[in-house]
């Protein structure tokens, strides 16, 4: 057996859905539970809701199937972790979009409608907490019309269907929202905010890649054309994003503008 | 010069850390994994850390003996706090953990023959390399023995580090683990190690199974027979290096591992008290320091 040959037994031992029967490898069995369980245990912590709703064997199926198909391709461990959240709500969207797929486990079948938003913000809170947010280079200033908008670089807007955010005793309703997960500047803790539907409508625009990105007063003027407010509904809905605004800046959602780019 | 009795900064003891660690605590260890562009939490729990002791980089994800090559953007971020932190080394495993481009997230052991040394010896060059500052290699714990093995174990590992120049970060507790897994004697094994190329010890606890297996967790005290191996090899070493209570799991309270700090320390410094007492004052000389690289 050479080095490569080796290495991929015990890559295919680890990650296998089945564990491999060579008896040459027998002897590496205890590899194959502790590359799992660390993996499965980190997987838990970071899923704890789902992993509830669903329930561990659903769970664990759902991560054997990962560990075979999509294998870790990070040596980052929170980067495998978060992958898993993409490949399950994939599972979990083939059970609900047609056509149903055969590889998805039926262990799956059974989940409840909240259970891919509930994983999705999961998994945005998993990756919000971790991620980097630098200040950006240039100077801040307060929001006005002239300038572009600096959103926090922490922040993620998911559109969810369902009120999954904060635990109640039953099941959620349906209640389609933009939810903003972030980090504050002076602290570590994800937080979470439901946005207005007219503070989601501008983010969502403003986070769209645009070369030059539009100033405040480009994504307004868009905004309102795409709005279309009646003659006497201009002035409000302008002061209602206005009050937005301020309550995006007052939770760090928001944290300025600066200059547009010249030329 | 970085030496004495250090610590893994760990997130579920970092406060305690912070707000209790006795002066006997002089550095901390961190895997940088946990810290590469990373936001949050781990941001500021390394800021704290850097504002309070030395620290020393320990990667999980190297593996020298893996066939993957290197992620760029690994050994790019890890260049760079390397080198904001000062540390005069790093170091990573014996061991291979990613194939084809597939992350084990474990040390596997790999067989101990000349194919594996050469692949060793040439990704540890390019490590060197790619970071601009030495490389310590740490010899693993492992509970299979690979096909193909031609050496044992001390001789492959002396074979790397003579042919690659590496420094050896020496895991005491990992040398009794595998001796009493293995059926060698742990002192013959440290006897034939070249102690010139040390730069850094472990010590941990580990787990003893029913069956007898012992398991490298880090989750447990250390054993009376590990602190035994530390000072039979601080004696033979008797020079000044970092010292790292490894400790990663079911943290006890921190009395007790300022316990183990102290307990190491003064094995530590009766190791060093001849050698103390002789340059009186002076900067003690390491024997057979090995030169990092410029």
């Amino acid at each position: 057996m050479t080095l490569a040959e080796y290495q991929r037994a015990i890559v295919q031992l680890g990650f296998a859905a089945d564990e491999p029967q060579d008896p040459a490898l027998a002897p590496f069995a205890l590899y194959r539970q502790m590359i799992r369980a660390r993996l499965l245990a980190m997987a838990e912590v970071a899923y704890r809701r789902s992993w509830a709703l669903l329930g561990a064997p659903a769970c664990s199926a759902s991560f054997a199937r990962f560990l075979a198909l999509e294998p870790p391709k990070s040596p980052l461990i929170r980067e495998v972790i978060g992958a898993f959240a993409a490949f399950a709500e994939a599972e979990l969207g083939a059970l609900t979009d047609p056509p149903r797929t055969s590889w998805t486990g039926a262990l799956l079948a059974g989940a409840p409608p909240e259970a891919r938003d509930l994983l999705r913000f999961e998994a945005a809170k998993w990756r919000v907490a971790s991620a980097p947010a630098p200040l950006p280079a240039g100077a801040l200033s307060e929001v006005d019309f002239d300038g572009v908008l600096v959103l926090n670089p922490s922040l993620e807007l998911l559109a969810l269907d369902f009120a999954v955010c904060e635990p109640g005793a039953g099941p959620p309703a349906e209640d389609p929202h933009t939810l903003l997960v972030y980090r504050r500047r002076d602290d570590d803790d994800v937080r979470w905010y439901r946005a207005p539907a007219l503070l989601a409508e501008l983010l969502v625009m403003a986070s769209a890649p645009a070369v030059p990105p539009a100033t405040l007063g480009g994504l307004v003027a868009a905004l309102f054309a795409r709005r279309a407010p009646a003659p006497g509904q201009a002035e409000p809905l302008l002061e209602e994003l206005a009050a937005a605004l301020t309550v995006a800046v007052e939770r760090d959602v928001l944290w300025g503008v600066r200059a547009p780019e010249s030329g | 010069m970085l030496e004495g009795i250090g610590l893994g900064l760990r997130q579920p003891i970092a406060s305690d850390l912070f707000a209790l660690a006795p002066p006997s605590l002089k550095w901390l260890e961190l895997h940088p994994e946990n810290y590469l562009a990373r936001g949050g939490r781990y941001a500021t729990l390394l800021r704290q850390a850097r504002e309070r002791f030395p620290l020393l980089t320990h990667g999980l994800s190297m593996g020298f003996g893996s066939l993957t090559p290197f992620d760029p953007d690994y050994l790019r971020q890890l260049r760079a706090l390397v080198h904001e932190l000062g540390c005069p080394w790093h170091s990573d495993h014996l061991c291979f953990a990613s194939v084809d481009g597939v992350y084990l997230h474990d040390l596997l052991p790999l067989p101990r023959n000349l194919e594996s040394i050469k692949l060793v010896v040439q990704r540890i060059a390019e490590a060197q390399d790619a970071l601009g500052v030495p490389i310590a290699v740490e010899h693993i714990s492992y509970y299979a023995t690979p096909p193909g093995n031609e050496l044992d174990e001390v001789d492959h590992l002396c074979a790397i580090l003579e042919r690659a120049d590496a420094r050896l970060l020496l895991d005491v507790n990992n040398v009794f683990v595998n001796a009493m897994n293995h059926g060698f004697d742990p002192r013959a094994f440290i006897d034939r190690l070249p102690l010139e190329r040390v730069v850094q010890l472990h010590v941990a606890g580990h787990h003893v199974r029913a069956d007898g297996l012992r398991i490298d967790t880090h989750a447990e005290p250390v054993c009376e027979e590990v602190f035994a191996l530390f000072a039979y090899t601080m004696n033979k070493l008797a020079r000044p290096l970092p010292v790292l209570l490894e400790r990663d799991e079911q943290f006890p309270v921190f009395a007790e591992l300022v316990g183990e700090i102290e307990r190491l320390d003064a094995i530590y410094r009766a190791a060093l008290s001849p050698l103390r007492s002789a340059s009186s004052g002076s900067e003690p000389r390491p024997h057979g320091h090995v030169e990092p690289r410029p």
